[in-house]
């Protein structure tokens, strides 16, 4: 039904444009062979918005702004993978577009996004200046400076404006009332070692996914996947909620270098199996990942989370010594992403798949059973060492049982919840947020998303920067964020996020200003009556 | 004889699923969209060694000729590749998923046979009631009922609010699914654990019929027009002069002959039923073929896709045997 409602909506909006062309609308201006516009003295602008399902309703509210300041715009409906193909090739002007950070810094969200010919630019935006800032704040190893050169960037990007700058959305989780010691986290992590429901020992999560690439923490690439694995392996640091680095496995480290950290393990630490983790499993978890074919004969799909990794090396028992490539100021924001395995039972399982149906760890809760499709069960560990220091309680989890189910049906999950059949559900969808609020039941909790929304422009199409930011003045997105998203986005005025490192919080977004962005226009050559 | 009329109908129906194969193989790369994209996510952290690694892992760097002889040379093996995603075997993902729609289907059949068949001949005898015209009334809402909306609205009543069946599942938290078949209503009597049974019929049984809706209502309508003509029949008249008792008329001689459309009808439902719902294993958090193939879809994950139409095939093919033998045994003046 989904599918047929998609194409019936293409044809739909196929036959629509081809009544347009009948009828002489659109004489000939498509879009997308619009070339460069700045010729076009005393011409109208016309721009099609590229969206996706999701994001619709928000695509055909801009729209509509855009209209108002005499554009002719339209919406073109796309499925998300099919849009992204013609995006590259660089034939689109306007498209829905997201991209998710992990690091807390703009290294893995700006830099991408908006460096010269970088792997996420899709706006082929580029200017030399942003380029060098972007580096020093990324690679640099002055925090000041770093920071200084981020805040320069978000500078220029705002004069710029390459994108129709978005929002972030907040990430929003249910849980029933009786759930203790649950916060969201900014990386929807979920942590459960920390959680306890008033009189129960157990508890069951909807997961939003309907199945996990893989329980073997080398051999996957998704967030939801690492969600689950995170409760049955610890990692050398761990993050707090709101995104801070904290010890975990580790006693402490030192950077005597910029390229080298050393870390120091704590002692006494046991894997499920009851044996003692030490620096030789460390070394193994990262050549693992490093090695070509430490996956099955082939290269983890992990390689990219350990950044510009040299070497690892055991200096003894409870000590191991990384070395980088260059200095990289967010290499310990990457490392939660690696869980330590041991060694003595990875060789054991032999095959990734092996040890993904009998993962074993130094986490919180340890495998009784599950498939990746349905659900992961999982049991506290009584012998775990405690966790981080800086997360307490510290000690042994105090569920006894914990279930992952994979319920992908928002309105479902939303269903078990108030059933009492699961007790923490990710991604609750925002039209259903006020009606779980009013459930005396249930607890609704918010915090920041770490993935940035925006309609991206292709600057080398639309080449003057008086109409990018006439686009970005043009949109009232105070008023669709909390219409269409409840309240639940938040403006974001460039391309950084208020949680990364380095943003600038003086700069103020675009405001709504459709008689300075028809100025704009005109300034630029186009009619706008 | 009938078995080798049988096997000569399976060997000639071999090349077709091998040709849909092949059609598959071409359409599912021809599809926009990038495999190694959707896999490393639209994210940072992402090194273009990494992007290229992978693409050579999957074969995605060969031109498409080398890629579909690497293709055919596992098919001769009989292995149908990685998941590309998962980078396990299809055959075995695929394997895992398979019981649980074989399980819903089954059950959504039943359930359509147990109550559309007898509404359909009631409707017939009774032309015109009362019963008549609810039950057509309510087949057709019943065809007319998006799935999605009437299993949510199922869920809301039944589970949230009246608390009688479970939201979602199939197996309730706890319960560790046996391991045999992977249809856990037989493998609980097989096992005589009617603790489990009893819960795995009570996840069943909304979505099947949510699931069963649509078909019920089908057979419903079938059978009573097919009913109405066989009770014209002379042969009808002939047995009821005979004195023959009325409920004998309408089974043996009215239902018997009336099937045949019904059957048609079924066994074409039945192939669409085990090729996977994806709307109702959706809302229903059911693991099964049609949440795993849209999944794969979606992810452009070739290797997946074309493992389960090669499953589909061979269930429709089945599915037109099964239905093709029924007919012989119904009236024996059809051959195979």
């Amino acid at each position: 039904m989904v599918k047929r409602g998609r194409w019936i909506r293409l044809v739909a909006t196929a036959m629509a444009a081809g009544l347009l062309v009948m009828a002489g609308c659109s004489s000939g201006q498509r879009s997308d062979s619009s070339g460069d516009r700045q010729q076009a003295e005393g011409r109208r602008l016309s721009i099609t918005i590229d969206a996706f399902q999701g994001r619709v309703p928000e695509a055909e509210a801009v729209a509509a702004y855009l209209r108002q300041i005499g554009v002719q715009a339209e919406v073109r409906i796309w499925e998300k993978n099919a849009l992204l193909e013609e995006i590259k090739q660089g034939t689109r002007v306007a498209y829905t577009q997201d991209w998710g950070s992990s690091t807390f810094d703009p290294y893995d969200l700006a830099v991408p996004k908006l460096k010269t010919n970088d792997r996420g630019n899709y706006s082929f935006y580029s200017n030399p200046e942003v380029d060098r800032l972007l580096d020093e704040g990324s690679s640099g190893t002055d925090p000041d400076a770093r920071r200084n050169a981020y805040h320069q960037a978000q500078q220029i990007l705002i004069e710029d404006a390459p994108w129709i700058f978005g929002y972030y959305m907040d990430v929003v989780e249910a849980t029933t009332a009786d759930v203790v010691g649950f916060t969201p986290a900014m990386d929807s992590r979920i942590n459960l070692h920390d959680v306890s429901r008033t009189g129960a020992d157990s508890l069951v999560v909807g997961m939003r996914v309907d199945r996990l690439q893989s329980l073997d923490p080398a051999n996957h690439r998704d967030r939801d996947t690492e969600t689950v694995i995170r409760n049955i392996y610890d990692g050398l640091v761990t993050r707090t909620p709101n995104g801070e680095i904290v010890p975990e496995l580790a006693e402490s480290w030192e950077q005597p270098d910029p390229t080298t950290y050393i870390f120091k393990l704590k002692q006494g630490v046991k894997f499920h199996d009851g044996t003692e983790m030490t620096a030789d499993d460390v070394v193994f978890t990262f050549e693992r990942i490093m090695a070509p074919d430490g996956v099955d004969g082939q290269q983890s799909p992990r390689l990219g989370l350990l950044g510009p990794i040299k070497s690892v090396e055991k200096l003894s028992d409870y000590e191991v010594k990384f070395t980088l490539e260059h200095p990289f100021p967010t290499w310990l924001q990457l490392l939660p992403h690696t869980q330590i395995v041991s060694k003595a039972h990875v060789e054991r399982m032999g095959s990734s798949q092996a040890l993904s149906e009998n993962p074993m760890g130094t986490g919180p809760f340890k495998f009784v059973r599950g498939q990746v499709d349905t659900e992961i069960v999982l049991e506290r560990f009584d012998d775990y060492y405690g966790g981080s220091d800086a997360l307490p309680p510290v000690g042994p989890a105090q569920l006894k049982t914990v279930t992952f189910r994979m319920i992908p049906e928002p309105s479902t999950r939303v269903a078990a919840l108030k059933a009492g059949e699961v007790h923490i559900i990710q991604e609750v969808p925002v039209d259903q947020i006020p009606l779980l609020e009013a459930d005396s039941n249930v607890k609704v909790l918010t915090t920041q998303g770490t993935r940035l929304y925006m309609i991206e422009l292709n600057n080398n199409i639309l080449t003057d920067a008086r109409v990018r930011r006439a686009l970005n003045h043009a949109v009232d997105w105070d008023t669709i964020l909390r219409e269409i998203y409840g309240g639940r986005a938040h403006r974001v005025a460039t391309a950084m996020l208020p949680s990364g490192f380095g943003f600038d919080e003086s700069i103020e977004p675009l405001k709504y200003d459709p008689e300075l962005a028809k100025q704009l226009l005109q300034e630029a050559g186009y009619v706008t009556d | 004889m009938k078995a080798i009329r049988i096997l000569e109908r399976v060997l000639t129906a071999l090349p077709m699923s091998l040709l849909m194969l092949l059609l598959v193989f071409v359409f599912v790369r021809l599809l926009p969209g990038d495999p190694v994209d959707i896999m490393m996510g639209q994210a940072g952290n992402v090194s273009q060694a990494e992007i290229d690694a992978l693409r050579r892992e999957l074969h995605l760097d060969l031109p498409l000729t080398e890629q579909l002889s690497i293709f055919v040379r596992g098919l001769l093996r009989g292995d149908l590749g990685l998941s590309f995603r998962e980078q396990r075997p299809v055959t075995d993902i695929i394997a895992e998923a398979f019981p649980a729609t074989v399980e819903l289907a089954l059950a959504a059949l039943t359930f359509a046979l147990m109550v559309g068949l007898p509404i359909g001949v009631i409707s017939a005898v009774r032309r015109n009631s009362v019963f008549d015209r609810l039950a057509m009334g309510f087949s057709f809402l019943g065809i007319s009922m998006p799935a999605f909306w009437l299993g949510i609205m199922a869920i809301m009543l039944f589970s949230v609010h009246l608390g009688w069946t479970p939201v979602q599942g199939r197996l309730s938290a706890g319960i560790a699914p046996p391991d045999l078949t992977g249809l856990y209503v037989l493998d609980a009597i097989l096992a005589r654990d009617w603790v489990l049974l009893k819960d795995a019929l009570r996840h069943l049984v909304l979505p099947a019929v949510t699931l069963g809706a649509e078909l019920t209502a089908i057979i419903a309508r079938v059978t009573r027009s097919s009913m109405l003509e066989a009770l014209q029949m002379d042969y009808v008249m002939a047995a009821r002069s005979r004195g023959v008792p009325e409920w004998q008329v309408v089974l043996r001689h009215g239902l018997r002959n009336a099937l045949i459309p019904t059957v048609t009808v079924t066994g074409l439902q039945l192939g669409v039923l085990l090729g996977g719902n994806m709307i109702v294993e959706t809302v229903f958090g059911w693991p099964g073929l049609g949440r795993l193939v849209v999944g794969a879809i979606f992810g452009r994950d070739y290797a997946l896709v074309q493992g389960a139409v090669m499953l589909y095939a061979l269930t429709f093919l089945i599915a037109n045997l099964l239905v093709d033998i029924i007919y012989t045994q119904l009236n024996p003046k059809l051959e195979l």
